[in-house]
């Protein structure tokens, strides 16, 4: 099983998220999905809106995310790191630039969570000039001739979301479970499943449905948030938390 | 590029995966019911029964003497409701009704989108679940009240500022969970395609009347119509009959304290590219109008489109000017106009003595004020 944990960078500090991402690491995270913090985040929940604002409320910019993935790569980390961001600032800050930027810092690849195929021309020019994969998001909604264009347009893992909803909601097993039989039925690209997911049980049970990896982000922050201003006394309960989503698919 | 998601380089559809199949349906049905006659029976008896339409196009004689000119009101402030939020309130009831959707998500600022969505709800028997900005709540109580009364659930929205474009990602979220039952009762001419085409057709009504009423009045078009706004659906209700007149001018004011045109970048915003008040990175800014229906950082693509083109020209007015537009709309004509609509009047009153006396300015009297007392 792949685990691959999401934080926001600049959540509380820089300083803490480079500290995080070693954690996480150190613990067992196979990779890491790095965000940029965003003043409207609509496919997040109440713990990563409050994660963005704080990262925003301290001056947090795309810049500083990208150096703060140099500063990890630079730390000997060379696994894969993907560089979530919704799609306002790519646009804003000019979508060559970013994904050059991207590059640059060492990202894989992009996870962009507001934008359909429709709409990707661009910003898959880009990625493909770059050489980083860009993410593409299978959903409950999505019936079989869509699960095919997403699947195709793939040039990675599928990132499928285990629920209607937004980051940090409740897992829906029944419809996950339909589709991701649906999409094997399509192609053998690996499958990871996010959103949702908060206990060792959750991701046991989404493994056992044959997905190939979990993406585990606001249960993190929601134990650092726990004491904000001290959230570095949180990373090692972090990483005992970590350690035990590892173990779940062991067993 | 003929992409029909976009009007020029504006619009688009940039949301998450989840909302591409409720979309697709929704561009579906958009389609059908500009054809459905039975559709545009109900739709169009409702407006008339229901609503109030068609509304009077007021000469405001008093106005007139001030400014200069022959200045007429276009009275939207009179509709149930008290604005002209029910027009598209009750074309997307009746829409959302035909998909077989059991329950309404909409967001509201000032409230009279609000009002209007539960009003249109409760006539099909739909449900209907209001976000509203808790700021906004606390600063406009009385259309709170009146959507609990009128069979809505009024949900307050604490993300980010607790303003209007909170409410609208809220509302979207809330959709998202339960798209099968559930409509997104979008309030302004905003968001991904189709729903600002949706909105403008909705309100197109406002125009197509004036029009009709000025030329039976005064024999001839206006020489200017303005009208104020942030997404827009007022004043594309209004703007839309007279696009291809290019002698008629359009004016546009938005708020000076959320000034998504004067301040503003192209940008992507809650779905949409358009003109957005944004810092370097793609970041919305903070507003602080007044107005809260006005409060919101981006202007709507088919707006943005018809601004950067050169047809629709900007300005803003600020809240203080706003506030004397009230008091002084008061004792002019005895009117009690939004603190929406009082951006369009301050702009009428900056114009005081530079037309001819013969001239028309047609001012798009969006809504009522009891709201704001």
């Amino acid at each position: 099983m792949i685990l691959m944990t999401h934080i926001y960078y600049g959540d509380p500090s820089e300083e803490f998220s480079v500290k995080l991402a070693k954690t996480l690491v150190a613990a067992g995270a196979d990779i890491l999905e790095i965000g940029v913090p965003y003043s409207d985040p609509v496919c997040d929940g109440e713990v990563f809106q409050r994660a963005c604002k704080r990262a925003l409320q301290n001056g947090t910019t795309p810049f500083n995310v990208f150096e703060g993935i140099k500063k990890i790569r630079e730390k000997g980390y060379s696994q894969k790191i993907y560089l979530t961001s919704y799609y306002a600032p790519i646009f804003k800050i000019g979508i060559g630039k970013f994904v050059g930027l991207a590059k640059q810092a060492g990202v894989d690849g992009l996870i962009v969570p507001d934008i359909i195929l429709e709409e990707q021309e661009k910003l898959q020019k880009y990625c493909r000039k770059f050489g980083l994969s860009l993410i593409q998001f299978a959903t409950i909604y999505s019936d079989k001739e869509r699960l095919k264009q997403i699947c195709n347009a793939s040039s990675d893992f599928i990132y499928c979301i285990s629920l209607p909803g937004v980051t940090g909601d409740k897992v829906t097993y029944s419809k996950l479970r339909e589709l991701i039989k649906v999409i094997k039925s399509i192609t053998n690209k690996s499958i990871y499943v996010g959103f949702g997911i908060k206990s060792p049980e959750d991701a046991r049970k989404i493994i056992d449905l044959g997905a190939d990896g979990i993406i585990v982000g606001s249960a993190i922050a929601r134990i650092y948030e726990k004491n904000i201003f001290q959230p570095e006394s949180t990373l090692a309960e972090i990483s005992a938390f970590v350690r035990r989503l590892k173990e779940s698919a062991i067993f | 590029m003929n992409n029909p998601c976009y009007f020029g380089e504006f619009g688009g559809q940039f949301v998450p995966e989840f909302l591409y199949p409720a979309l697709k349906e929704l561009e579906g049905i958009f389609e059908e019911v500009k054809k459905d006659t039975v559709f545009q029976r109900e739709f169009h008896r409702l407006l008339d029964d229901y609503a109030g339409r068609p509304t009077p196009l007021y000469y405001a004689k008093r106005t007139s003497e001030f400014i200069g000119c022959k200045v007429y009101f276009k009275r939207e402030d009179l509709l149930n409701g008290g604005s002209h939020k029910i027009n598209n309130a009750l074309g997307q009831i009746l829409m959302a009704k035909l998909m077989g959707k059991k329950r309404i998500v909409t967001e509201t600022a000032a409230g009279m989108h609000g009002v209007a969505a539960t009003m249109a709800a409760s006539v099909a028997g739909l449900t209907c679940d209001v976000f509203m900005g808790i700021k906004d709540i606390e600063r406009q109580k009385l259309n709170a009240e009146k959507i609990k009364i009128l069979g809505g659930n009024v949900i307050p929205v604490a993300r980010g500022n607790g303003i209007l474009k909170d409410a609208v990602s809220e509302a979207m979220v809330a959709w998202i969970r339960d798209l099968p039952n559930t409509h997104y009762l979008i309030g302004s001419a905003i968001g991904p395609y189709p729903f600002p085409a949706i909105v403008a057709y909705f309100q197109k009504i406002i125009g197509v009347e004036a029009r009709v009423q000025i030329l039976d009045k005064e024999g001839k078009l206006p020489k200017v119509v303005i009208a104020c706004g942030s997404g827009g659906s007022n004043a594309l209700g209004i703007f839309q009959a007279f696009l291809s007149e290019t002698d008629v001018e359009l004016t546009f004011v938005e708020g000076k304290e959320a000034a998504g045109f004067k301040n503003g970048s192209k940008g992507i915003f809650q779905g949409a590219k358009n003109y957005v008040l944004q810092d370097e990175f793609g970041m919305d800014k903070k507003t602080t109008s007044r107005a809260a229906g006005l409060n919101y950082p981006a202007r709507g693509p088919q707006l943005s489109y018809l601004v950067e083109s050169g047809r629709v020209k900007t300005f803003a007015a600020s809240n203080n000017e706003v506030l004397n537009a009230f008091k002084m709309m008061g004792k002019l004509e005895g009117l009690l106009p939004a603190l929406e609509t009082c951006h369009a009047i301050v702009e009428l009153f900056k114009r005081k003595g530079k037309y001819k006396p013969d001239d028309v300015v047609i001012l798009n009297f969006s809504g009522r004020g009891d709201k704001d007392l």
